[in-house]
C-alpha cells in the first residue's frame, strides 16, 4: 500500500525553481533515500510534505489525506529529524523526551516511560540528566531521531541524518535507521552516496529540484547499465546548484 | 495544555542560563541599590531618588527580557527546532504564548524583588504600589512583543546586538539617568515619541498616586503594544511559512 504519493509537487520561489512537477509514490514500511547535490531540492521536498512550506503546484498525499487540505490531520501521523540537531539546549536528553512526547498529546505519565524506553533503545540511559548542549555530535543525531520517534509516527523524515558525523557515529545512526525499516515509512535525505546504498529500499536522484530515476540500486544499475551508483549519480545530475 | 508544555520549556531553558540571570535581576537590583545609595550621600539628582528610580530600573530591567526572548526565538529558529514544533500539531497561538507566559513569569519576578529591594530601602509600601504591578506586567508585554519581534526577523548573532542598542535607548531615552527636558531639543522629542518614556512616567504617576497623569502615558504604550505585538505575530507567522 502506498503511503505517500506526490503528484506534480512543485515549488517555486520567485524565478527559482526548487521542485519540479516531482511525481513519486512511497509504499508503507519503505525507505525511500533523495539523493541529489546540495539545491536538488531534497529538504524542499521534505518541507512540503512536512507543511513547513506551500506547494506553488500539484499536490501529495500522506497517508491518504492531502497536504493541501488536511495537513493538521497529517501532522498526528508524521514526525521529523530535521537537518540541523533541533533539540533544547538547556534541557536534559530525559526532558528533551518527555518535552516533545507531551506536545504530541501524550500524558506526563506516559511521557516518561517512553522517555525511558527511548533512551534504553538509543543507548542514552547514562546520558539521561544531561544537558542537550553538552552530548557529541553523534548523540545530539541520535537524540534528534528518538524524539522523532517517540511519538511513534507512521510516517518519518530524516533530513542529512548523519551530516558531518565521524564513521563510527554513522554507524550507529545506520544500525539504529535499518531497525526502523518495515515498521516506518521513511523518507531520508542525503549526499551521501554509501549511506544511500547501505539504508535505502528505494533510490530516487533528484537534480535541480527533477526526478531523474528512480528504483532500487539493483533497477537503477539495469536501466543505465552502470556498475555503481556513483556512476549512475554522475551521469544523471549536472553538479551543484548555486544559490 | 500544550501552550503550558512549551511554555515550561521556554522558562527552563531561560533559567538554565546564568547569563540571562545576572542581566534580568543581579544587574538592575545592583543598579537600584548603588544609585539611590549614593544619591542618598551625595544628593547628586532627583532622578535617583527611589520613587523616581525604581520604576526606571523596573523597565530598564525589562529590557533584557526583548535581550533574552529575542535569542530564544532566533535560536530555535535557526537550531531548526522551530521547525520540529511547526511539524508538530501544535498551533501557532500555543508558540506566541508559549514564549510569551515564561517572560511574564519573570517580568513579575523582577518586579517583585526589585518592589522588595526598593521597600527595604524606604520605598512606602501603600495601595499605590500593589496598582502599579498590572501596569507593570502590561509595560513588560512591550518588551516581550519585541522580543518575539527581533527573534522572528534576525539571526541570533544579529539579535544580541540589536536588543543590546535597544537596551542602550531605554538607558537613555526613558529618563532613567536624567529628566529628558534638561537636555532638551531633538534628544527631547525622540524620548517622548518612544514609548519607554511614557512606561517609565506612567508608574512613577501611580506609585505618586497622580492618576490624572497616566492617561497619556498609558495610551501611547498600549499604543506600542498594539503595534509591535501585531508586527510581531505576523513576523512569526511569515517564518513559520519560510
Amino acid at each position: 500500500m502506498e503511503a505517500i504519493i506526490l503528484e506534480d509537487l512543485t515549488k517555486k520561489y520567485r524565478e527559482r525553481v526548487a521542485v519540479d512537477h516531482l511525481s513519486m509514490t512511497i509504499n508503507e514500511g519503505e525507505l525511500l533515500a533523495l539523493l541529489g547535490f546540495n539545491g536538488a531540492g531534497k529538504t524542499t521536498t521534505i518541507k512540503l510534505l512536512s507543511g513547513l512550506a506551500t506547494p506553488t503546484e500539484g499536490n501529495a498525499w500522506i497517508l491518504g489525506k492531502s497536504i493541501l487540505t488536511a495537513m493538521e490531520e497529517i501532522k498526528k501521523s508524521l514526525n521529523i529529524s530535521p537537518q540541523e540537531t533541533a533539540i533544547a539546549p538547556n534541557l536534559t536528553v530525559n526532558e528533551n523526551l518527555v518535552f516533545i512526547a507531551e506536545v504530541y498529546g501524550l500524558t506526563r505519565e506516559v511521557a516518561r516511560q517512553k522517555a525511558e524506553d527511548m533512551m534504553a533503545r538509543f543507548n542514552m540511559l547514562d546520558r539521561k540528566k544531561e544537558k542537550a548542549k553538552k552530548l557529541s555530535g553523534g548523540l545530539k543525531r541520535r537524540l534528534s531521531i528518538a524524539m522523532a520517534l517517540i511519538s511513534e509516527p507512521k510516517v518519518l523524515f530524516l533530513d542529512e541524518p548523519t551530516l558531518g558525523l565521524d564513521v563510527r557515529a554513522r554507524r550507529d545512526l545506520w544500525k539504529i535507521i535499518l531497525e526502523l525499516k518495515g515498521k516506518v515509512t521513511i523518507l531520508l535525505t542525503s549526499h551521501y552516496l554509501d549511506e544511500v546504498e547501505a539504508l535505502a529500499d528505494r533510490i530516487a536522484i533528484l537534480d535541480k529540484g527533477k526526478l531523474k530515476l528512480m528504483g532500487s540500486l539493483a533497477e537503477l544499475k539495469l536501466k543505465t547499465q552502470m556498475t555503481s551508483l556513483e556512476e549512475i549519480f554522475l551521469s544523471e545530475t549536472e553538479g551543484e546548484v548555486v544559490q | 495544555m500544550k501552550t503550558w508544555i512549551y511554555a515550561k520549556r521556554n522558562l527552563i531553558e531561560l533559567i538554565n542560563d546564568p547569563l540571562s540571570l545576572i542581566f534580568t535581576i543581579v544587574l538592575p537590583a545592583f543598579l537600584l541599590v548603588f544609585m539611590v545609595s549614593l544619591n542618598k550621600s551625595l544628593g547628586i539628582n532627583e532622578s535617583f531618588i527611589i520613587e523616581n528610580f525604581l520604576p526606571a530600573m523596573i523597565i530598564f530591567s525589562f529590557s533584557f527580557l526583548t535581550l533574552f526572548s529575542g535569542i530564544l526565538i532566533s535560536k530555535d529558529r535557526t537550531s531548526s527546532f522551530l521547525s520540529r514544533m511547526f511539524v508538530s500539531p501544535m498551533k501557532p497561538i500555543h508558540y506566541i504564548l508559549g514564549y510569551m507566559i515564561p517572560m511574564f513569569f519573570i517580568a513579575m519576578v523582577q518586579a517583585l524583588i526589585l518592589y522588595g529591594i526598593g521597600i527595604i530601602m524606604g520605598l512606602p509600601l501603600t495601595i499605590h504600589l500593589i496598582a502599579s504591578i498590572p501596569f507593570l506586567l502590561l509595560v513588560s508585554l512591550l518588551f516581550i512583543s519585541m522580543g518575539i519581534l527581533f527573534g522572528s526577523l534576525f539571526k541570533d548573532q544579529q539579535v544580541g546586538p540589536i536588543a543590546s542598542i535597544m537596551v542602550q535607548v531605554v538607558a537613555f531615552m526613558s529618563g532613567m539617568w536624567f529628566r529628558l527636558d534638561l537636555v532638551g531639543g531633538a534628544y527631547e522629542t525622540i524620548g517622548i515619541s518612544l514609548p519607554f518614556y511614557h512606561g517609565v512616567h506612567l508608574i512613577q504617576s501611580i506609585l505618586a498616586g497622580n492618576y490624572s497623569e497616566i492617561v497619556l502615558s498609558l495610551l501611547i504604550v498600549i499604543g506600542y503594544i498594539l503595534l509591535v505585538t501585531i508586527f510581531s505575530v505576523i513576523a512569526f507567522k511569515r517564518k513559520m511559512k519560510a
